[in-house]
């Protein structure tokens, strides 16, 4: 099974055009100066953005294929996305943010806090849960913003720029967390960053934008030697 | 400027006088007011049926316009604020333009096109029987002329500076778009649709020019207490007085009760 | 050198402000002439008139409700003329001891009904209006105009609740014309200034009153020559006949 992903967006005067394909069983990691597309390609996966032409297919499933006007709303596609900050809905408290995804599947309250517990308490958020978004550090509202991503089971983990906004220190202490919640989840996991340091820590595979354009795509091994 | 010897520092005299100035410009009025308020006839002239009448109208019709600014409004400065197309900011514009049109124009406007021989009041008489002028209906709407712009722009300025990235997320989570508007968006512009809400009512309250060329003035079913003070000025001056003295009270009141919430909830850090 | 330039600017709002007011007393050639709305038309030309005869002297008019210009004289407007639509309305200047000498009756007026041309609902009398489904609109009660309608309606033993009090006599010509309205009462001479814009119903003459407009010279006035020159304009033959002309009466 693969994530297929030939597609040209096109953005007022930019243009991102990739032909990429995925699998299940490794992490990707996109590396790349700002403006380079990286969150574009994202936001396209995620189905926040139509491309322009060209088809984005998800283990056989088409998400998004111009030519035939097909498009599959972001509600419906299995995709979960974790922005920097983590972007928690200011307005209700961590448990809310984490279950939203199932109450906004119409699941009773009760059954979604039964159906989210074992996340909760694999990323050790069990006494966060009734605290407010701001009371949080940075890395605790990443993890909030993960579990909310994972707790409707998606089958894509998108990460844009994870790490951003943390201190050096946090920074490694978190490294090494990401990569056993990565390591933990089975679908699809793409992430993408402009620190090459995160990037050789956390994935297999580093593939690298310039202008819209793959660069570079190739084993995180052959990377570190490439630098 | 003056150097600092000690702790403090010497305030700037320029600007504590100009500010001094400008500040005994907006007291004066208020002090004049209520030196030359007749106290002692106060309950007597307050309980008047025309005073309570208008009064009561002018409650009744501001919440409802307000309500009906909230119910119009919110879209509105939603698809101005997030949906780019062709003609938005003439839309924009347009939405504006009561705000600095003198409300008489408005009232005329608003006449030549619901009155009964208006451009539009012309078909709802004939098909309807529906005559605008001279009703409760008509001052709705002359208030919601004027006052729905505050209401629109406020809501729209913070629809633009919440994160639409917000959106994304909810959305990929599976909310469908109004369940993301319900509990994300709707939550937390909720302290700037509060303020919007108070400065359509209270423009609603106040409203004067439009009210009287597209409602007309009787007592008890267009006359407003703005309205009612000018129609008391010459007969009856000690009423005016009272009831001037009565809308700058309730104006206040809301001013300082509810900006009081509204800081309050900023200050909790909410997004605006 | 800072605090000199602070000190300029500070008061230079305050220089601005008695700049304007000084600009008032080099005014000996404008007229301030604080008229009746209804007395707009006839007024405008009396106005051309006397600044013909009378080289270097501009007439300035400022139009209301007799009512709205009474409570500006009192609150010491600068008016060198007041002419009212009632003897009211004069008398509440005058009490403050506001005019210069005694006010003169300079014309007259009576009332009539105004409908929409053609007349389509067929109102020929004052219970005519009495009919609830019929607009009728009027004036504030001291509106010089809304006080007559309220005598004239008493008299002919008619009762009826408007369904607008208007500010000026202008208001309810509006309503009517513009067809907002079904029926209004005004002055006979509204409805000669009408040009046809309006039909008038006649008032039988028992029931009708007849409006006496008074015109005094005040106080303050820094014009009093001119004022009085106005005055007697408005008393002389061709004064008297622009007024007649314009539907007024001779006193």
């Amino acid at each position: 099974m693969t994530l297929d992903t030939r597609f040209a967006l096109i953005r007022g005067s930019f243009e991102l055009n990739v032909d990429l394909s995925f699998n299940e069983g490794e992490v990707v990691a996109i590396m790349g100066p700002n403006g380079s597309g990286k969150s574009t390609f994202l936001h396209a996966i995620a189905g926040l953005l139509p491309v322009t032409s060209g088809i984005l297919i998800l283990d056989g499933a088409t998400l998004d294929d111009e030519a035939s006007d097909a498009f599959i709303d972001p509600t419906q596609r299995t995709v979960g996305i974790v922005f920097q900050g983590g972007l928690l809905f200011e307005t209700m408290t961590v448990l809310d943010n984490i279950i939203f995804g199932l109450r906004a599947r119409k699941i009773k309250r009760a059954d979604a806090v039964t159906q989210a517990e074992p996340l909760i308490s694999q990323l050790g958020l069990t006494d966060l849960l009734e605290r407010q978004p701001r009371e949080l550090s940075g890395g605790q509202a990443q993890r909030v913003a993960i579990a909310r991503a994972l707790v409707t089971q998606p089958k894509v983990l998108l990460l844009d720029e994870p790490m951003s906004g943390l201190d050096t220190s946090t920074r490694q202490l978190i490294r090494q967390e990401f990569r056993e919640v990565l390591a933990g989840f089975a679908g699809y996991r793409i992430l993408v960053t402009h620190d090459s340091e995160d990037a050789i820590a956390m994935a297999d595979r580093i593939i690298e934008l310039d202008h819209g354009k793959v660069i570079w795509d190739g084993p995180v091994s052959q990377y570190r030697e490439k630098r | 400027m003056s150097r600092s010897r000690g702790h403090r520092q010497k305030l700037p005299w320029p600007i504590v006088l100009i500010a001094a100035v400008a500040t005994a410009f907006f007291l004066a009025p208020f002090v004049g007011l209520m030196w030359r308020t007749p106290w002692s006839k106060f309950t007597d002239i307050v309980t008047h049926r025309e005073i309570r009448d208008a009064l009561w109208l002018s409650i009744e019709t501001s919440l409802i316009t307000s309500m009906i600014c909230c119910i119009f409004g919110v879209p509105l400065a939603w698809l101005l604020a997030r949906v780019e197309f062709p003609g938005r900011r003439f839309i924009r514009a347009l939405t504006t333009l009561s705000m600095v049109l003198p409300p008489v124009v408005g009232g005329i406007a608003l006449l030549f096109t619901f009155g009964r021989r208006g451009l539009i009041g012309q078909y709802l008489d004939r098909w309807f029987g529906i005559r605008l002028p001279f009703t409760m209906t008509a001052v709705v709407m002359a208030q919601c002329f004027v006052a729905m712009p505050f209401l629109v722009l406020t809501v729209e300025a913070a629809l633009r500076q919440f994160d639409s990235r917000y959106d994304g997320v909810a959305r990929t989570l599976g909310g469908s778009r109004w369940y993301v508007f319900r509990r994300v968006t709707l939550p937390s512009i909720r302290p700037s649709l509060f303020a919007g809400f108070v400065l359509a009512w209270a423009r609603a309250l106040g409203e004067f020019g439009a009210t009287i060329t597209f409602a007309g003035n009787l007592p008890g079913t267009t006359q407003t207490m703005p309205l009612a003070t000018y129609a008391a000025l010459d007969s009856n001056p000690e009423s005016a007085l009272i009831l001037s003295l009565v809308m700058i009270a309730i104006a206040f009141t809301i001013l300082i009760v509810l900006r009081d919430r509204w800081l309050g909830r900023t200050d909790q850090g909410v997004p605006l | 050198m800072f605090s000199r330039r602070a000190l300029v600017i500070a008061l230079a709002p305050i220089s601005f402000f008695t700049a304007c007011s000084s600009s008032h007393s080099q005014s000996s050639s404008t007229l301030e002439v604080y008229a009746a709305s209804s007395l707009a038309t006839p007024f405008s030309y009396a106005g051309l008139a006397y600044e013909k005869a009378h080289p270097g002297v501009k007439v300035e008019f400022n139009l209301g409700s007799s009512s709205d210009l009474a409570r500006f004289v009192q609150e010491g407007a600068p008016a060198d003329v007041f002419a009212s639509a009632d003897i009211a309305n004069m008398d509440k200047v005058e009490s403050k001891d506001l005019l210069d000498s005694q006010a003169v009756i300079f014309a007259t007026n009576y009332l009539e009904i105004i409908v929409e041309k053609g007349n389509p609902l067929d109102i020929s009398s004052l219970e005519d209006l009495t009919n609830p489904d019929l607009i009728f609109v009027t004036a504030n009660p001291d509106v010089p105009i809304g006080r007559y309608t309220a005598e004239v309606l008493k008299k002919a033993g008619v009762s009826m609740t408007p369904d607008s009090f208007e500010s000026n006599v202008k208001g309810i010509m509006l309503k009517v014309a513009s067809g907002e309205a079904d029926a209004g009462i005004v002055y006979h001479s509204e409805v000669v200034a009408s040009d046809g814009q309006v039909e008038g119903v006649q008032i039988p003459t028992e029931f009708n009153i007849v409006a006496k407009y008074p015109i005094g010279i005040i106080k303050n006035s820094t014009n009093k020559k001119q004022a009085q020159g106005f005055v007697d304009f408005l008393l002389s033959p061709e004064g008297q006949a622009l007024l007649t002309q314009y539907g007024f009466g001779i006193p």
